[in-house]
């Protein structure tokens, strides 16, 4: 099953040059594909390195733990999505989370006022800091492929 | 002052008469009143417990509090845990919540003035001092004067827990003191009654 979600990352990971993420599984709307357009230009801006979002990039950004400074303890975006994001999650407060990719869960990266949101709340969560554009796209393109 | 023989001897008989006589007839009276409650109740026993029925009914029918709808409220209040009735806190508390949002528990709400204003206009119509049912008034009874910051450090709900081992909250279906819908189903709709409680066993 790992090596199977692997691949099809891995197949999805690839983006068009300045164009909208394009992928396997989810077509994005179009203020989605806007938004994720923004990001990519962003993203080159930071760093002209970058050519495309990554879902295999994505996928270690997605499980990658952290220690929070103050509370000590270990958080990542899986922590509350748990790691297979077609699952349905969990906050610590116990709230049931229904899954985080599209391919459960249609209504997910519909609205980018929605998305970024939870990406300003869910990033100071766990990396005690704002996501950077790319850390944004290789999420979403991710999350996408599945 | 002089007192002669004749009147002190009057005297003592009249006062170990009054004695004798006031004890048995102090008692007297006490146990005519008893006897007068036990025929009134005995007379309408059944009529009383029909009574008490009734009364029961009424008290569990005021002990719900139906859950005031807010759209805005569910949107912005409900995505991380669950959504608490707004009788749970006095309104001090809920004012405190909106202010402190930007360091909500260690999440920053980011909420926008407008919303802010929207949601203190529903605490002030439905925070538990407008909140009719018995848990809202012990909530406000028992917290006065101070201002809870969290409806699980009020003295009612504590005391209400106090059975509940701290292991039972760590249950994974519960996780939470703070998750009230995992043993309260019934929650949601302001009914923390003890029948429709149920705690899960994992
Ligand atoms: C403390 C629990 C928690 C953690 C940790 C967490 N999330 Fe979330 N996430 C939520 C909640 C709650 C929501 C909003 C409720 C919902 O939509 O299910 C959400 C929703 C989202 C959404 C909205 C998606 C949509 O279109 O509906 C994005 C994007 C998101 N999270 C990204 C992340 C990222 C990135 C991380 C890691 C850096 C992360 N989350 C970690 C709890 C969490
Ligand atoms: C981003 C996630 C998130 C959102 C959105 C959120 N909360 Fe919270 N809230 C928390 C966390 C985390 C706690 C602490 C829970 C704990 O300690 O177990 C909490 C606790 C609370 C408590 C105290 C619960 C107790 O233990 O008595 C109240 C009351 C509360 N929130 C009200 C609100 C209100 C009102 C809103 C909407 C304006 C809101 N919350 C939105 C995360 C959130
Ligand atoms: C682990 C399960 C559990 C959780 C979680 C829980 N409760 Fe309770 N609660 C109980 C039990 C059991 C009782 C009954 C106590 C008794 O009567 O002996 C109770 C009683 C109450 C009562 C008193 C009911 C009455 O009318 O007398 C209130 C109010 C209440 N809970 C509110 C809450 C709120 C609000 C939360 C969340 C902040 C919460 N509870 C979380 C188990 C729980």
């Amino acid at each position: 099953m790992k090596r199977r979600l692997a691949g099809i990352g891995a197949a999805a990971a690839v983006v068009l040059g300045g164009a909208a993420i394009s992928q396997a599984a989810t077509v994005l709307n179009a203020q989605m594909q806007e938004y994720v357009n923004s990001l990519l230009t962003e993203a080159r801006r930071n760093d002209p390195g970058v050519k495309t979002f990554s879902a295999g990039e994505g996928k270690r950004f997605f499980n990658m733990k952290r220690v929070h400074s103050a509370k000590k303890e270990e958080r990542s975006c899986s922590g509350c999505h748990t790691s297979n994001p077609l699952t349905r999650g969990k906050t610590p407060v116990g709230k049931i989370l229904e899954p985080i990719s599209p391919a459960a869960n249609k209504e997910r990266f519909t609205d980018a006022m929605k998305v970024e949101k939870w990406f300003k709340r869910n990033c100071h969560n766990v990396l005690e800091r704002e996501c950077t554009a790319k850390e944004k796209g290789d999420f979403i393109a991710y999350l996408t492929s599945l | 002052m002089k007192i002669d023989k004749k009147s002190l001897i009057m005297a003592a008989i009249l006062s170990v008469a009054a004695l004798s006589l006031s004890v048995p007839w102090v008692s007297h009276a006490e146990e005519e009143r008893h006897e007068a409650v036990k025929r009134r109740s005995g007379d309408h026993e059944e009529e009383g417990e029909r009574h008490d029925i009734i009364r029961a009914q009424q008290n569990k029918d005021k002990n719900r509090a139906p859950f005031p709808e807010s759209a805005l409220y569910k949107q912005e209040c409900s995505s991380c845990h669950f959504l608490y009735h707004p009788g749970l806190l006095p309104l001090r508390s809920w004012e405190a919540v909106i202010q402190n949002s930007d360091k909500h528990f260690g999440e920053n709400l980011s909420l926008e003035d407008k919303i802010k204003d929207d949601l203190l206009s529903y605490f002030y119509e439905h925070s538990a001092e407008k909140t009719d049912s018995k848990w809202a008034r012990r909530i406000l009874s028992w917290s006065a004067p101070s201002v809870p910051a969290r409806i699980t450090e009020q003295p009612f709900i504590i005391r209400e827990h106090r059975k509940i081992q701290k292991s039972v909250f760590k249950r994974p279906s519960i996780n939470s003191f703070s998750n009230c819908g995992a043993c309260h189903p019934k929650g949601a709709e302001g009914d923390f009654d003890e029948d429709s409680v149920e705690i899960p066993a994992k």
